[in-house]
């Protein structure tokens, strides 16, 4: 029997073995199967933080709705906590487990837990505001600024990212087909 | 009925190049794009709209704006009807409209005829009383909010946007403007309307500035948080159909909201043919009407009247007179009457209108000290514009704490305190000047714009303007006094609840209260205009709420057609339905394919934290009351979580995966709150211990395979674990791969038959689930919901499902057998738990209760009363009630008051088909050796 093969929760979204993707009135969201995530989990000791940072290649952030590196990058999620979301490397996940075994650190591979969602365009900004209640504005979310908030109520990550009008946004999956639709119907209503 | 008003053949802005067409009482009218129902009514000589609610009064239009008290109509659309304000609705093609209550009333007869039975069918069916409509909300930020669009709020809006503040300005009207719409002044040496256009491209052009018409702000609380309702004409251009909810978060506020004019109160001044001089203004500048020919008096006590008198006449109206009830009337004014020969009569004031569903002419006497004297004087007239003042907006300002004060200068509530809002500019502060309005907008917008970190702003030059400048004064004037009038006189302050000043002390009632009649502070009356409770309580996005999880193989569920439930957020099957089956036929096949073959449960939804580091055995050993310490590496157990008072909190398997590494499982949503008394734990009593608590239930996808032949079914699959009985023992844990994915595997028994709990990382859930179905489906597996699951974990005697047990009971109160014994090591809730048992009982237990009758299902709404008790005497509630075809009876579950001491006694269960008398048994367990789940 042929070994079964992992699917993203969008997978019914996705045509032609293209990522799922909203394109409209000039909006492009579009999901990112590559990004690999680890929850990153210290004792908070400021010698462990250092060891995994160096492995990690960034430094831990510890201000909240703090984020560091580009990639991988790593947003903090609560205190001693962390999420590295990252493409190129895929060793870095084996890298940082190997590193963190025999010291107060936990890695886990949480991949399949989240979704990446990538926005962009000029509307981008016009339908994101339609659910959320974070300040999104590029004067007070610049580029390279994240918040973890809610999207039409939907708890998400939120990355402010290189490229302007572009946003990635992070997702537990139960909540990525949720938060999709949410996207596709409000893209909808969207006028360019 | 004559008519009101008249079409001028040009002006105003409406588009005469696209006609419309509608109908009022069923009778064809037409009108123009830009038009209002309103307007579009008086252009048709529509001059009564319908009567009273009391008094069966015949009413008209005398406002423009949500500022009229009585022109609320019935909107007929797609076999639904809605009421409506006239005044607020923008005319479309096909619009058919109906009075509310249709003028004239019925006679006697017809009331008599119309109280008969009806035939079915005899009326138009007008089903709903509102149509479907769409909305949507948003958020938006801005470092200035503007409410009104007016002149002072256009003036904030330039200033605060050119410094370079992010903007936002709403106003209610259907374009920017305000008292602009209707103004003839020049500014910058340019009309009204240009500077109007030049103002409203400027702030376009502002990247960080948005306009918002058509849109009301419904709330302002004290931390700046702003609620806006925004109309959004659809494709066909019909209003009240499509909205925008906005929550606004402001840095600052200016209030520009402006004021309300209210009606000249005076004997019969309901009569149709008496408007207001904003009205008239407004409906002569924005649609082109003018009052019909014949005389025309103003009637009012402030300066506005005269201005709109010396105006109209200059429009060519036919203006004769004006009574004003002030006795000193500023000397230019005079000496604009005395130019245009218009008669003025200060000190005066109305004491009758001639004429009950138009005006024939007016009675006019002198005002003295408290009461009417002196001659009658008489004038012949058509129409009456009347204005008895201007009331500022503070609806607004109250709702955000602000405070207001009594101003005999303009006999009116002006700000005194502003709460949250940061200013409050224009006339809204008492000054109707438009010179006022520009002057406070500017040093407002850049006040506003500073605080919010940008300088500029002050340099921007106040325009110049002809209009007259100094404050609009006015004359506190009520009522006129009653002495010397006639008792039917009645003077209406609410034109819509048909209250008068000899009604009542307050000035209207209901939504209407305070609105138009007089003056009072209207912190609790509801916003304005008038909102859906849909927009009140922001369920506007039809969207359920929270939002549902949904689980890794959702999609093979929903192509099944499964009947799905919420539980702890997670959008689960409850049953697979059959062909064929009633719901309860398909959970008793679901059950005895489990019991006979195999079954697929998703249990995915259940929580799954890693709990790691040096001290997470003794961490999980004080958390948990069963001991957890001790688990061998490579096995799993079941375990409890107490609160301090010793109640279970949660529960599930515990699997320890390394020395210093387990995965705990909660119940379904309650993972979060378990990982956050995980930390609070960590960051309190047991402070200084190592160990790492790291979320993971999103990620990995849980399955059970669960029966006799379940094993059989593992076999087939491509998988690198010894899963025989030997190798594989109950509560192991194995990991390796099963068809090419990586899984951990757990051998558990929950529902009493051989099982196999699959973990694999959530990608993979989908496939694995298809690829078991499909596999196992030559073996006679069947996909699980979760009713069979309960049951069939029921019949072991078991009821710690989520949902199914309310968080009140102990370890104790949960083990009829007796066999929990308080473990020796402290643990949270151990104090709790020793005192319970050893303490006053009346605690509820797990019981089975059995009825006398074997054939005979307990009924699951069930209510346990004493055998000879009243159904007052409640004991206890049935929570799950079935028949079993493996038990070979029927199950039922119930927890009663001191259950356990009660084993062997008669009681009866109560419910609304009767009651049954039913004994209390220990739960009956199938297969009490557990040899089909060790097997």
């Amino acid at each position: 029997m042929a070994d079964i093969i992992a699917a993203s929760p969008l997978r019914d979204e996705a045509r032609d073995n293209v990522a799922a993707r909203i394109q409209r009135n000039g909006l492009l969201a579009r999901e990112n199967p590559t990004r690999h995530k680890l929850l990153v989990v210290t004792d908070g000791s400021p010698a462990v933080s250092k060891s995994v940072a160096a492995a990690l290649g960034v430094p831990l952030p510890e201000a909240a709705d703090a984020l560091t590196g580009d990639d991988p990058c790593c947003y903090r999620l609560a205190a001693n906590r962390w999420l590295v979301c990252y493409e190129k490397g895929y060793a870095l996940g084996e890298r940082l487990m190997r590193t963190s075994s025999g010291m107060a650190a936990s890695v886990n591979d949480v991949s399949d837990g989240y979704v990446s969602i990538q926005l962009s365009g000029k509307l981008a900004y016009d339908l994101l505001v339609r659910g959320c209640e974070q300040d999104l504005h590029r004067r007070a979310f610049g580029q390279g600024r994240f918040a973890a908030t809610q999207i039409a109520a939907i708890d998400v990550l939120i990355h402010a990212a290189a490229e302007p009008d572009s946003y990635e946004l992070v997702v537990d999956r139960s909540l990525a087909m949720d938060l999709w639709m949410w996207l596709k119907d409000r893209a909808g209503d969207l006028s360019a | 009925m004559p008519a009101l008003m008249r079409r001028r053949e040009t002006g105003g802005r409406i588009d005469r190049a696209r006609p419309l067409s509608f109908t009022f009482n069923g009778r064809p009218c037409t009108g123009f794009a830009g038009d209002t129902l309103a307007s579009a009514l008086l252009a048709n000589d529509v001059s009564i709209i319908g009567r009273s609610l009391r008094h069966n009064r015949p009413r008209s239009i005398m406002g423009v704006g949500y500022s009229d008290p009585g022109a609320y109509l019935k909107l007929l659309e797609n076999g639904a009807s809605r009421t409506v304000l006239a005044t607020q609705i923008d005319l479309y093609d096909g619009l058919m409209a109906e009075s509310l209550l249709p003028w004239p009333p019925p006679s006697l007869m017809e009331r008599l005829r119309r109280d008969q039975p009806k035939a079915p069918g005899a009326d138009p069916v007008h089903t709903s009383m509102r149509p479907d409509f769409s909305a949507e909300s948003g958020f938006a930020h801005c470092d200035v909010l503007v409410v009104g669009g007016g002149p002072a709020g256009l003036m904030t809006a330039l200033t605060a946007g050119y410094a370079g503040a992010r903007v936002i300005l709403a106003d209610d009207g259907v374009a920017l403007g305000g008292s602009l719409l209707w103004c003839t002044a020049a500014i910058d040496g340019m009309p009204s309307d240009e500077w109007l256009a030049d103002a409203e491209q400027a702030l376009r052009g502002l990247d960080d500035v948005r306009l918002f018409t058509r849109s009301t702000v419904t709330g302002i609380d004290g931390r700046g948080h702003v609620v806006i309702l925004r109309e959004i004409p659809d494709a066909s251009g019909a209003t009240g159909r499509q909205w925008q909810v906005w929550k606004v978060v402001a840095k600052q506020i200016v209030l520009a909201s402006g004021t309300i004019e209210r009606p000249f109160v005076f004997p019969d001044n309901d009569t149709p043919g008496v408007m207001l001089t904003s009205a008239v203004l407004g409906y002569s500048r924005q649609f082109a009407l003018r009052p019909v020919d014949g005389p025309i008096a103003l009637v009012g006590n402030n300066d506005r009247t005269l201005e709109l008198a010396a105006r109209m006449y200059d429009e060519g109206l036919p203006v004769e007179t004006v009574i004003d009830a002030r006795r000193e009337i500023r000397a230019e004014m005079i000496a604009a009457m005395c130019d245009r020969g218009i008669n003025l009569f200060g000190g005066h004031v109305v004491t009758r209108i001639a004429g009950d569903t138009h005006v024939d002419y007016l009675e006019v006497n002198h005002l003295g000290d408290g009461k009417v004297d002196g001659n009658k004087r008489r004038f012949d007239c058509r129409f009456v514009a009347t204005s008895g003042g201007w009331n500022p907006r503070i609806d607004l300002l109250r709702q955000a704490g602000g405070s207001v004060t009594y101003d005999p200068t303009v006999a009116a509530l002006v700000p005194s305190g502003l709460g949250s809002i940061s200013h409050a500019v224009g006339s809204i502060a008492g000054n109707g000047s438009l010179g006022f309005a520009f002057s406070s907008g500017r040093d407002a917008g850049a006040a506003a714009a500073r605080a919010a970190g940008f300088t500029g702003g002050d340099d921007i030059t106040v325009p110049e303007t002809d209009a007259q400048a100094g404050p609009t004064t006015g004359m506190g004037l009520w009522q006129v006094p009653q002495s010397g009038l006639s008792n039917r006189a009645r003077q209406w302050v609410d034109w819509r609840r048909d209250m008068t000043t000899s009604d009542h002390t307050t000035a209207g009632r209901g939504p209407d209260e305070t609105w138009l009649g007089g003056i009072a502070d209207t912190l609790l009356t509801p916003p304005r205009p008038m909102v859906s409770f849909d927009f009140v309580t922001m369920n506007v996005d039809k969207r359920p709420d929270p939002p549902l999880r949904l689980l890794p193989a959702h999609p093979l569920y929903a192509a099944r057609d499964a009947a799905f439930r919420r539980t702890g957020g997670w959008l689960s099957p409850a049953y697979y339905p059959v062909e064929g089956a009633t719901p309860e036929e398909a959970v008793t096949q679901e059950m005895h394919a489990a019991r006979n073959a195999a079954g697929l449960i998703d249990l995915s939804l259940l929580g799954k934290i890693e709990v790691a580091g040096e001290d997470s055995p003794e961490f999980l050993e004080y958390l948990y009351c069963t001991k957890m310490a001790d688990l061998p590496v490579g096995t799993a157990r079941y375990g409890r979580l107490l609160d301090d008072g010793g109640t279970v909190v949660d529960h599930g398997v515990v699997v320890r995966l390394d020395y210093d590494r387990f995965v705990i499982h909660t119940s379904a949503g309650n993972d979060g709150p378990v990982c956050d008394w995980f930390e609070s734990w960590l960051a309190s009593d047991l402070k200084g211990m190592s160990v790492l608590v790291s979320p993971l239930t999103s990620a990995w996808a849980t399955l059970v395979l669960a029966g006799p032949r379940a094993r059989q079914v593992l076999l087939e699959l491509d998988r690198d674990i010894d899963v025989s009985t030997g190798a594989f023992p109950f509560l192991a844990l194995r990991e390796g791969k099963l068809a090419g994915a990586p899984v951990r595997i757990v051998r558990t028994g929950n529902i009493g038959e051989v099982s196999f709990e699959i973990s694999v990382p959530a990608n993979y859930g989908r496939a694995l689930w298809e690829t078991i179905a499909m596999t196992g489906s030559r073996y006679g597996l069947r996909p699980i919901g979760e009713l069979a699951m309960h049951r069939l974990a029921a019949e072991k005697g078991r009821i710690d499902i989520p949902g199914l047990a309310p968080r009140s009971l102990t370890p104790f109160d949960l083990d009829p057998a007796g066999k929990y014994r308080l473990k020796e090591q402290d643990f949270v809730g151990k104090n709790a738990l020793a005192r319970a048992r050893s303490g006053p009982q009346d605690r509820s237990q797990l019981v089975a209760l059995r009825s006398e009758d074997a054939a005979i299902v307990l009924p699951q709404s069930g209510t346990i009363v004493p055998l000879d008790g009243s159904a007052d005497h409640r004991q206890g509630r049935i929570i799950l009630s079935f028949d079993s075809d493996a038990v070979g009876q029927p199950v039922t579950l119930a927890l009663v008051v001191n259950g356990h001491q009660r084993l062997g006694d008669t009681v009866r269960v109560s419910s609304r088909n009767g009651s049954v008398p039913a004994r209390i048994v220990k739960p009956f367990v199938y297969d009490p050796s557990g040899r089909r789940r060790f097997g």
